[in-house]
């Protein structure tokens, strides 16, 4: 018996009988038996409570009651999120002890679902990083290639899915954080739009910039949880009410033809240092959507590339403040203990509690918000978002969506660029511009000989309609 | 940027940071802002004020119970704390004047 691949074939087997929701969850929890002392993707596991659950659904089922399409469905959720009752440490000593009281807004609507939570998975300390490395609880594999990394932030999510130890994961985006791990990792990541998912009950990193979205083995599974989780939520200010027009609209996305679709290709996307194994791969996509009929233009993106240094002055500047509320006093880890005054609680605790990524990029942050600095970095940065943006609006004037490769290479190996700051800031290079004008994007699996490759399809902000059109078309003629 | 300036930014920030990690970071800081340094390329300008479409705040009414908290919120904060008294939450004495 093997784990189905998609929630729609598990939908299928559940409803005729030919697979029990706990036959599932006791593969699923085999796997992550066998591959998690290795892989290191989940931080948690909630074995019991997932055998629980899935018994209930198996009474149901054999009651002869349909279940919903996402009833039984095994997710992890990256550990940045909150679930009632259960340890989130954001992978850093500095919410180590903490236990959350409340669920995010997510977590509500996927348990109202009927999504069984199998764990917790790993991640770059504060969703800071590109290869989930900087975890204060060790790094995550890459489920592949064991010898190198599984891409970050959201790693573990991303080894979870890949490694058949779940069916689909929540992971937050803030530059790349679910793109490019999919992209390594062979999976697809789905950022939406800014605003189209409530972030209540995420960990904030930066918060003009994160957004919470799906890992899963098919665009359509994106679909069907996006769905699951969009909309206005009252506890969050930034979450956008949806026209009819800008909610998913499924049957639309299985249906639709995708002949009368233009994909721009920004040039300066396709330079010469491209990787020739990405550009080939990335060509056999394009010749893959020409047979379906798409056309492609060449547009330029003239700003992108200064998409990196804005984004390595929004998100520092961010952090900062965000993660000036974790003192040692209020929750989390505190040094109070050994502390001589009030000063000395804060700066131990903070010294710590947190790894160096985290207080690199903290004190950036304080550095480009800091008197005398502030409109050298700060505003220019927020010139240039504004340029980027631009950008964008214009190419979507001519293009339906947007293709590019989503990482520049292939997954490297553990340890290659932990030493090395900016080389790994460049790893999100085709990623970030995503996130700092605020529209969707999504990487899927493209053709490869070795290592996993993921192209990057971006729409303007909520045509997530488009976007996933564009994915299940492209899988559903390659067969996946 | 020296060493003194990372020193000062860790007292900004509220963090120790050991003196050798002092010197890594400032290697590290002057090659993430001469990368940053790129952006005074940049001449054009824009508006970025933010483009309110609708008015974002709500009515000044009084709110029920935030729904997100279940109603065993209160017992589950206090339980989460390694010390209370007679419901309250005990925490260490921080200042002793």
């Amino acid at each position: 018996m093997s784990t189905p691949l998609s929630i729609t074939d598990l939908h299928t087997e559940f409803n005729n009988g030919s697979k029990k929701p706990s036959e599932l969850i006791e593969e699923i929890l085999s796997n992550i038996e066998q591959s998690n002392p290795e892989i290191n993707a989940y931080t948690e596991v909630f074995a019991d409570e997932a055998r629980v659950q899935a018994q209930e659904l198996d009474h149901k089922q054999k009651a002869g009651q349909e279940l919903r399409l996402l009833e039984g469905v095994p997710m992890s959720i990256k550990d940045a999120i909150l679930i009632d009752g259960k340890k989130t440490t954001a992978s850093s000593l500095m919410l180590e002890p903490y236990t959350a009281v409340y669920d995010a807004t997510v977590i509500k609507k996927l348990r109202e679902a009927g999504v069984i939570f199998v764990g917790k998975t790993n991640l770059d300390e504060f969703a800071m990083g590109s290869s989930t490395e900087n975890s204060a609880f060790g790094p995550t594999k890459n489920p592949v290639d064991p010898a190198r990394v599984p891409g970050g932030s959201s790693g573990g999510s991303a080894a979870s899915v890949a490694g058949s130890m779940a069916l689909a994961s929540l992971g937050s985006d803030t530059g790349g954080s679910i793109r490019q791990p999919a992209a390594l990792t062979g999976v697809v990541g789905l950022k939406p739009t800014y605003g189209r998912v409530s972030r209540f009950g995420l960990i904030a990193m930066a918060s003009s910039l994160d957004q919470i979205g799906p890992f899963t083995n098919t665009s359509l599974d994106a679909a069907y949880l996006l769905q699951a989780i969009e909309g206005h939520d009252e506890l969050y200010a930034t979450s956008a009410t949806l026209t009819p027009e800008q909610l998913l609209d499924i049957p639309k996305i299985k249906e639709a033809k995708v002949s009368q679709m233009t994909i721009g290709l920004p040039k300066e996307y396709f330079i010469d240092g491209i990787d020739p194994e990405i550009r080939t791969s990335i060509d056999q996509v394009i010749a893959t959507y020409t047979s379906l009929g798409v056309t492609f233009k060449e547009i330029t993106l003239p700003y992108s590339q200064y998409a990196i240094p804005t984004y390595y002055i929004l998100m520092p500047a961010e952090v900062s403040s965000n993660l000036a509320r974790f003192d040692g006093i209020r929750y989390g880890l505190s040094k109070a203990e050994e502390a001589e005054n009030l000063l000395d609680v804060y700066k131990k605790s903070r010294m710590e509690g947190f790894g160096d990524e985290s207080t690199r990029r903290i004190l950036l942050g304080t550095y480009v918000l800091s008197s005398g600095y502030y409109d050298a970095y700060y505003s220019k940065a927020k010139q240039i978002q504004a340029l980027i943006r631009r950008d964008f609006e214009q190419a979507f004037s001519e293009v339906d969506a947007i293709l590019t490769p989503t990482t520049p290479h292939t997954a490297f190996k553990l340890g290659e660029k932990t030493n090395d700051p900016i080389s790994m800031y460049l790893e999100d290079i085709f990623t970030v511009a995503t996130n700092i004008a605020g529209i969707p994007g999504i990487s899927i699996p493209a053709p490869t000989k070795g290592l996993p490759i993921g192209f990057q399809l971006m729409t303007k902000h909520f045509d997530e309609n488009s976007l996933l059109t564009l994915g299940n078309a492209y899988e559903q003629t390659v067969k996946i | 940027m020296k060493s003194s300036d990372v020193k000062h930014l860790a007292d900004l920030a509220y963090i120790t940071v050991p003196d050798e990690q002092q010197t890594a970071f400032e290697q590290d800081f002057e090659g993430i802002l001469e990368h940053i340094a790129t952006l005074t390329e940049v001449s054009e300008e824009v508006d970025t004020l933010p483009q309110y479409y609708h008015q974002t705040l709500r009515e000044d009414i009084q709110q029920p119970r935030n729904p997100a908290f279940s109603s065993d919120i209160h017992d589950k904060l206090l339980k989460g704390m390694p010390e209370t008294e007679n419901d309250y939450l005990v925490v260490k004495t921080i200042l002793t004047k």
